[in-house]
């Protein structure tokens, strides 16, 4: 069951995020290495310095840990689609009420299956994943937005001249 | 986080940092910095996995980092500059030859200047105390884990310079 939900939910999430990554290949690459490496060192933080999470140490939880790892950047990167393509700031605020909730029920699986353990779990714990991932997705696009506007402008001046 | 000391490990570190900097302002733009930081965050990313697989607490734990085994903010300072600057220095790097990169005799010593380069300052950031083997892991180990690893930086690269220039 531990392995088969990872792989599922991988599977499942691999097939939502395709047309994303079609669509915008660059971009969405670009973010979900970004995403990877925030969520793998986030969680290494958790387990490593401050001792709340880890896994069971068996070949079986680690494996689906990993494969979690894969999987949290599909589920931020499907959340920035919803966001963008929801026109008013109400939308967008319930595109992201709605993946809070759809993200909380994922980490409350994961306790439940113990893929992430916890020795006491607490809320904060799904609390501190979601907003900083949820940080980081959106620093993210912003830089990236950023950076693309700026190569745009500098092209277009150096067109002129 | 904070390192418990400022001394040769951190110093190196920084100095590897602008080294990277500096090697990057010297040469020709040879991609677009969209080619050049999916590169370098793949590097790290790669980075990041190995680190979870090799040296977290199960089931392998065969080096440390820095001065001590938790994460510490130089982790974070080689992973995203370092590490990235240097996915973005490999793919420049290959655009620039990659006219040259037509037989496979070319590309397997391009690939292992590559390896034996990063090797090199391997060695260099395990005197300097960045790394720190344990259980038997040596540079033989390092090596075997580059043969694998840049093979898959070099298709990688290939592919982004591939849709860079649709994108």
């Amino acid at each position: 069951m531990v392995l088969l939900f990872s792989l599922l939910a991988g599977a499942g999430l691999a097939y939502l995020s395709r047309a994303l990554f079609q669509a915008e290949k660059m971009k969405s690459l670009l973010l979900y290495l970004w995403l990877y490496y925030w969520t793998i060192n986030f969680l290494r933080i958790l387990e490593m310095n401050l001792h709340f999470v880890h896994d069971h140490h068996t070949p079986m939880f680690y494996i689906s840990r990993l494969l979690v790892l894969f999987q949290v950047p599909l589920l931020f990167l499907l959340y920035l689609h919803v966001f963008h393509i929801s026109r008013t700031s109400g939308r967008k605020t319930l595109a992201a009420v709605c993946f809070f909730l759809v993200f909380t029920g994922y980490v409350a699986i994961l306790d439940f299956l113990q893929i992430l353990y916890t020795y006491e779990w607490s809320w904060r714990y799904a609390l501190a994943f979601f907003f900083t991932d949820l940080a980081v997705v959106h620093v993210g696009d912003a830089l990236y937005r950023w950076l693309d506007r700026k190569k745009e402008v500098r092209r277009h001046a150096s067109e002129k001249i | 986080m904070l390192p418990k000391k400022f001394d040769e490990n951190e110093i190196f570190t920084l100095v590897a940092l602008a080294g990277l900097m500096l090697a990057l302002y010297l040469l020709p733009k040879a991609v677009s910095w969209k080619a050049g930081l999916a590169t370098g965050l793949f590097f790290t990313a790669m980075a990041c996995f190995a680190d979870e697989v090799l040296s977290g607490m199960y089931p392998l734990n065969l080096y440390n980092t820095f001065d001590s085994k938790d994460i510490e903010l130089f982790d974070f300072i080689i992973y995203i500059p370092v590490f990235t600057l240097y996915g973005y220095l490999f793919i420049t790097v290959q655009s620039l030859f990659r006219a040259r990169l037509r037989s496979v005799r070319i590309v397997l010593f391009y690939l292992l200047v590559w390896i034996g380069f990063t090797l090199l300052m391997e060695s260099i950031s395990v005197r300097f105390g960045v790394f720190h083997y344990l259980e038997g892991w040596d540079n033989l180990h390092s090596l075997v884990a580059y043969c694998f690893l840049f093979p898959v930086f070099y298709t990688y690269a290939n592919w982004i310079l591939k849709i860079e220039a649709p994108d």
